[in-house]
């Protein structure tokens, strides 16, 4: 990434408000939001379309379930940076569950400016 | 030798404090997955102690099994529906995993993440984070749902509080049959589970408005499908959230996508003739809202 450059997000979750809310908190910082896919099919269209450096990925999402979303965006791309966006209305084992499928952290809903900030720089430290 | 720590004398341990803890930066992802393993070490699975009690032979547990990957369900509610166990039998079982169970923060402590002051300290923190502000009004004891309900009502306003800077005055819940007035925004979701009905947040067209414009920190926001849409996801996470608090007591919940009803094309939400809705009426600085929850009687 050269200098300047924002990193680009792709934010997979049924609402258009919360895409909205992400692009008004990252604005300022070093990250933007790239694209929006609204299920799991568009996630990995999107995905191959604009190679974004950090998805997020709410775990509830119309057509199939967030962890096969996660899993599926792994498989095409194992060094994909992913972060679960939760209103935790998911059973709490669903949270670990994406953990173990790869996912780099929890972003728990509702989010503020510093969580978000803090989570996504975390996961470009490993 | 395995040696329990204790803390403070607690017996409870919040589901989500890992997570918590996560966010928090107090943990690493692969500490909070290698203490859960850990702690799953630790406790004897429910099936494992029906063998040795005799309850179950290795076969039906195994069918059982089969059946938790199939249907995501909990081994002991799986084992009374497909008539294996009886409830008192799931209870003894409990009992005796109960006494080999870890907490999660004593995983945390056993394996050197965190020293057991530092955890009692952040426990302490999730805790009052956590702790609900009831409204001063009290919630009547025979009430339906009154454990969901006085769950959500609190969750609602902090969530007005956190999300959006609302204030909120409650009044005393009545009851409503037959249909609801539309001012302007009914945005619905449907839960099942354990309970089962219907969440709606009702609203004016000011407090709609005012709501979605510090939901999506846009001062400018006035495109109606975007305020349907940001007040849907507001209601997402309010019953998303109260789905969570109720895990703890033994209660899941399902929260499905919520639906927008605008008064233009609806001025009333009719109920089926069996169903019933507990109101609560909110007064706010920007205007009237309702948190209602539609359900049959019983």
């Amino acid at each position: 990434m050269s200098q300047g450059q924002k990193r680009r997000v792709l934010v997979v979750d049924e609402s258009r408000s919360v895409v909205m809310l992400l692009e008004n908190i990252l604005s300022g910082s070093e990250y933007e939001v790239a694209g929006h896919a609204r299920n799991r099919e568009e996630a990995l269209f999107k995905y191959e379309e604009l190679k974004p450096e950090l998805v997020t990925v709410d775990l509830i999402l119309p057509d199939m379930d967030g962890i096969k979303t996660i899993k599926d965006l792994l498989n095409k791309d194992d060094k994909a940076r992913i972060i679960v966006m939760s209103s935790v209305g998911s059973v709490p084992r669903k949270l670990t569950e994406a953990l173990e499928a790869g996912a780099k952290n929890i972003i728990l809903k509702p989010f503020d400016q510093s969580k978000v900030i803090s989570a996504f720089n975390k996961a470009f430290k490993e | 030798m395995h040696h329990l720590i204790k803390l403070k004398g607690k017996k409870y341990m919040p589901k989500f404090f890992g997570h918590y803890l996560l966010e928090q930066d107090l943990l690493t992802k692969e500490q909070l997955l290698k203490a859960i393993s850990y702690q799953r070490s630790k406790s004897e699975k429910l099936g494992d102690l029906a063998i040795k009690k005799g309850f179950l032979t290795k076969n039906e547990v195994a069918k059982i099994r089969r059946e938790q990957l199939r249907t995501d369900m909990m081994f002991g509610e799986l084992a009374v529906r497909m008539n294996y166990l009886t409830p008192e039998q799931i209870k003894e079982l409990l009992t005796i995993q109960e006494s080999s169970h870890i907490f999660l923060g004593e995983a945390i402590i056993e394996l050197g993440f965190l020293s057991k002051e530092q955890l009692e300290a952040e426990l302490e923190k999730f805790r009052q984070e956590e702790l609900t502000e009831s409204l001063e009004l009290a919630m009547p004891e025979n009430i339906p749902n009154r454990l969901f309900l006085t769950v959500l009502n609190d969750l609602a306003v902090k969530l007005f509080r956190r999300v959006a800077d609302i204030q909120i005055k409650g009044a005393s819940p009545k009851t409503e049959q037959y249909y609801t007035l539309n001012p302007y925004l009914i945005s619905l979701s449907q839960i099942t589970g354990d309970i089962n009905g219907k969440c709606a947040l009702k609203l004016t067209r000011n407090v709609a408005i005012f709501l979605a414009q510090q939901f999506t920190h846009n001062d400018a926001l006035t495109d109606e499908e975007l305020i349907g849409d940001a007040v849907g996801e507001f209601l997402n996470i309010l019953c998303g959230n109260t789905a969570s608090k109720l895990v703890t007591s033994g209660t899941t919940i399902e929260v499905h996508s919520p639906t927008a009803i605008w008064s233009d094309k609806n001025d009333m939400l009719q109920f089926d003739k069996d169903e019933f809705a507990t109101v609560f009426p909110f007064f706010t600085s920007e205007g009237f809202a309702e948190l209602l929850f539609i359900s049959r009687t019983i």
